[in-house]
């Protein structure tokens, strides 16, 4: 039975699980949170990236770079129809071609398959870049002409694009149940919405949308595989090795021990690398055939077309409020544009979770209505912050529009509508940073001296404009970690994670070095290999990595420190009771002159001492019952729009963030800039344009897509942590990769409207859009 | 096969090379020279800069002949015996590093640039390194790191 207390949140009562008796738990290695004031050595100070020195000397590999003897080259024919069944299929020219060694398709892999739906190699094609057939060569230049002497005879069959035309009666039927997914639309409800609508004073309904945008991660998408004697290692550009092991093992029906996955650095992944591909299988499957390595990378405009991406949204926001700002009613509704098959993807085309709609602001009274609509296209899949990020960008415009139309200040509308309880469950938050996010971008950024309207004259017109952030935390999964001490006082962390390179390597040396106070020098971390690492996340996503995993490092840590205290006692010949340990020595608080220095203890461990090395083992325990995790903040920016091209520049930007303890402040900031770079991008630049007859992408590269280069940034991105002292688990840390990207787009938006009083409800905010709002403004 | 002589960071090397195989290809392939970086194959990103007769190049659209007789320099030339350059230092300890693929490329445009101007302003350094796309730090300590190499404290 959990120990249970009482807390009062906004004058309402709670029974919440007492965190100090949930997290210390029995046996002494459990551990409480850090207090709020504890001072700490490692823990929330800057530390640069030790794996840093490997990439700036170009040390650092790959999964791209991997190159193993007899390493063969794969391509794969895809589709060039929306829908198509095939009629006939003709690999003999590209079988014969000098140099290839294997090629596959439904004919002769027919049965290996991919999900409930479909086969790997597809042989009713339902979008451009569907795979059909795969080559492996000597060469990727033979491979790729090989791929070119397939010939393929299709019966085309109607396709549709548009989200709308999907949506009307009479358009091509992609699913059995139709096309918004499922049958039809998610839809959550609280209070009675016509009541609140009827107590409104002000009702506003406004429609925004949010466009495609692409990881556009530096590294490819792709594998190298290997199957040798029954057994599959894979070299893979994945957030994890653990999830991407699990699930090629359970498509390719192999046991877990016979399948190992690695990464030692990830080219970026954004939410676009976790899991299995078809070109994992489809290189499994050529290495199988043909006894060799396989290399399978998607060349770039295989990845834009094909590696996911944040869907395209339309969102229609209805609220009612009181004259005070005080909401009465919300009624939302979004669609979102997903693929031709029913896979993960349509959850991410319109994610019925985390809506900041939901969360954000106190609302008694709310419907949200979610449609994934099906269309001939490629799925998409979280991307950074999914469903947040589309759902701020349009709530925190709206916001904006409301406060304008009450006559408030944002801030001062926002803070109407704070709560500190999460809604859907009505259960109170473990911390709420929001306010002192509000406050403490406000202070640096100098909100005080917004005017209503730009005052200033001529073609670059500035203004300011600031948007909430909103993240939702995770309830504490599963997660192991082994801290291992060696003879000459090495501390070996080993997690189950993969290198995306934003720090968790630092911040979980950090973490043992805090807790087994040792210099950090002496802490390694062992990750990025499947087969050797205990389980301590699944994939990197959902900004947990710190979050999952910190805690359960924390606690190996101390459970290697009680271990090696054990030892101490032993080396001193006193009591356990009796050793105290501070600073790397050990001490008898009985008899102070006896006394062993850290390196003295752990001499005594190893072969050579007859002696095990010291082995902790560490878990991530739930978060207490009865409290939420979400993770807030503030975005400001302040922009300079030229009326005569349309060019919006963003000046500067503060960026307050509520991710409860900072561990590695230096990592912070880089996080905190680099998302809202991301979200800069998605606000005024990024966009997949498709032909709106086939569905292919016409920007499908880096040179037309348009990723922010060093020349958009501002020119001041100001970072503010704001320290919650959270108790969900004890590292008191949230997570923080994902929340920087939420703001911009409703702050870019706003500051643009500050200054030019033209509001663009549809990202990104492009200079022809910009130009024709002005005109039309006239 | 053609035969190619290439000299890269000061060695001069045979390499076998396919008609029109680009320099890229035969540092990574041909001298396993995994450093610069193919993050589109088409000149684009910037993740293959590598810097020729003190210019810099997308490796991955120049064709591996056309370095023959000039001086080729690529990141793993950065460091000498062991010592990271003022610049590697700087984007370790500026923390301007995170996923990384792109920093080679992104290093040697840097190079590049103060060799050309040790003392660049802050719109050169953009300029600069605006040929090198970064989807992970948003520049702004990539940019620091770079202003703070070019004048040491």
């Amino acid at each position: 039975m959990a120990a249970m207390k009482q807390i009062i949140v906004e004058g309402k009562t709670y029974t919440v699980e007492d965190e100090s008796a949930a997290l210390q738990g029995e046996g002494g290695t459990m551990l409480a949170p850090w207090g709020k004031n504890e001072t700490l050595k490692y823990v929330g100070k800057r530390f640069p990236k030790k794996v840093a020195r490997e990439k700036v000397t170009g040390e650092a590999k790959y999964a791209y770079d991997v190159q193993l003897p007899g390493m063969l080259h794969a391509r794969v024919l895809r589709s060039s129809h929306a829908n198509a069944k095939l009629l006939d299929l003709e690999t003999s020219a590209a079988e014969k071609l000098p140099g290839v060694r294997a090629v596959l398709s439904h004919k002769n892999a027919g049965k290996q398959p991919w999900d409930r739906e479909r086969a790997v190699f597809k042989d009713h094609v339902r979008l451009i870049g569907d795979d059909i057939a795969a080559v492996a060569a000597d060469t990727e230049q033979i491979a790729d002409d090989a791929v070119r002497l397939i010939k393929v005879k299709y019966e085309v069959l109607p396709h549709v694009i548009d989200v709308r035309e999907a949506m009307r009666p009479g358009a091509p039927k992609l699913q059995p149940y139709g096309n918004i997914w499922e049958g039809k639309p998610k839809v959550y409800e609280r209070g009675d919405l016509a009541k609140g609508f009827a107590a409104a004073d002000v009702v506003l309904e406004e429609t925004y949308t949010t466009s495609e945008q692409h990881h556009a991660c530096l590294e490819m998408h792709g594998c190298v595989a290997h199957w040798q004697n029954g057994m599959l290692t894979v070299w893979d550009s994945t957030q994890g090795v653990h999830l991407t092991r699990d699930l090629l093992a359970l498509k390719l029906r192999l046991p877990i021990s016979k399948v190992r996955v690695l990464n030692e650095h990830l080219g970026g992944g954004f939410g676009s690398k976790n899991g299995v591909k078809e070109y994992h299988v489809i290189a499994a499957m050529l290495s199988r055939a043909t006894g060799s390595p396989i290399r399978l990378f998607l060349d770039r405009f295989e990845t834009f077309l094909l590696s996911s991406h944040r869907p395209l949204t339309i969102q229609k926001i209805k609220a009612g409020f009181k004259k005070d700002g005080a909401l009465t009613a919300i009624d939302y509704e979004v669609i979102g544009r997903g693929g031709a098959w029913n896979d993960r993807g349509m959850y991410w085309a319109a994610p019925a979770v985390g809506s900041p709609t939901n969360e954000l602001y106190k609302c008694p009274n709310l419907r949200t209505t979610n449609i994934p609509v099906h269309t001939n296209l490629s799925s998409p899949g979280a991307c950074r912050g999914p469903g947040n990020t589309e759902n701020l960008f349009a709530l925190e415009q709206f916001m904006d529009e409301a406060a304008e139309k009450l006559d408030l200040d944002p801030i001062a509308l926002r803070l109407k509508n704070f709560t500190a309880v999460y809604q859907p469950k009505n259960e109170p938050y473990f911390s709420n940073g929001l306010r002192e996010s509000y406050e403490a971008a406000a202070k640096t950024f100098g909100w005080q001296r917004r005017k209503p309207k730009s005052t200033v004259e001529g073609t670059k017109r500035r203004g300011i404009g600031m948007s909430a952030v909103h993240w939702h935390g995770f309830e504490g999964e599963p997660s192991q970690a082994l801290v291992t001490i060696y003879p000459d006082g090495t501390v070996e962390v080993n997690v189950g994670i993969a290198n995306l390179g934003v720090g968790a390597q630092v911040i979980f040396a950090q973490i043992a070095a805090e807790e087994i106070d040792v210099p950090l020098e002496m802490v390694r971390v062992a990750y990025g290999d499947s087969a050797g690492t205990p389980y301590t996340i699944n994939s990197s996503y959902g900004s947990r990595t710190t979050f999952q995993g910190g805690p359960a490092v924390r606690m190996a840590a101390a459970d290697a420190k009680q271990q090696l205290i054990a030892l101490a006692a032993e080396t001193l010949k006193v009591p356990v009771a009796d050793v105290q340990y501070a600073g790397g020595v050990f001490a008898a608080k009985s008899q102070p002159e006896k006394k062993a220095n850290f390196k003295e203890v752990t001499g005594k461990l190893g072969w050579m001492q007859g002696r095990h090395l010291l082995i902790g083992k560490g878990k991530r325990l739930p978060n207490p019952a009865g409290r939420k995790v979400d993770i807030f903040g503030a975005q400001m920016v302040e922009v300079e729009v030229d009326t005569a091209s349309g060019n919006v520049k963003v000046l500067r930007a503060v960026l307050a963030h509520d991710s409860g303890r900072p561990i590695n402040t230096l990592t912070y900031e880089s996080q905190v800039q680099g998302g809202f770079i991301q979200g800069l991008g998605m606000a005024l630049y990024e966009e997949r344009i498709l032909d709106a007859e086939t569905g292919v992408q016409l920007n499908a590269n880096y040179h037309e897509y348009g990723c922010p280069t060093a020349l958009d940034i501002p020119d001041q991105v100001t970072v503010v942590p704001i320290e919650t002292h959270d108790l969900s688990n004890n590292i008191n840390a949230k997570g923080l990769g994902e929340p920087p990207v939420t703001g911009a787009g409703g702050a870019i938006a706003n500051a643009l409207y500050n200054a030019t009083g033209v509001r663009i409800r549809d990202y990104p905010i492009t200079p022809s859009k910009v130009l024709q709002a002005l005109r039309a403004a006239v | 096969m053609i035969t190619i002589t290439l000299n890269v960071n000061g060695a001069t090397h045979k390499v076998n090379v396919r008609p029109g195989e680009s320099l890229l290809s035969a540092l990574r392939l041909g001298l396993g020279l995994t450093g610069a970086k193919e993050g589109c194959g088409e000149g684009d990103c910037g993740a293959c800069t590598v810097i020729i007769d003190g210019r810099t190049v997308d490796s991955c659209i120049y064709p591996a002949g056309e370095a023959q007789g000039k001086k080729v320099r690529t990141v793993e030339g950065l460091a000498s015996n062991g010592k990271l350059s003022p610049l590697q230092e700087a984007f370790v300890e500026h923390g301007a590093v995170q996923c990384g693929f792109c920093i080679p490329g992104m290093l040697m445009s840097a190079t590049a640039l103060l060799e050309r101007n040790p003392k660049p302003s802050e719109a050169a350094i953009r300029l600069g390194l605006s040929g090198n796309l970064c989807r992970c730090t948003g520049y702004a300590k990539i940019v620091e790191a770079v202003r703070a190499a070019a004048s040491p404290a």
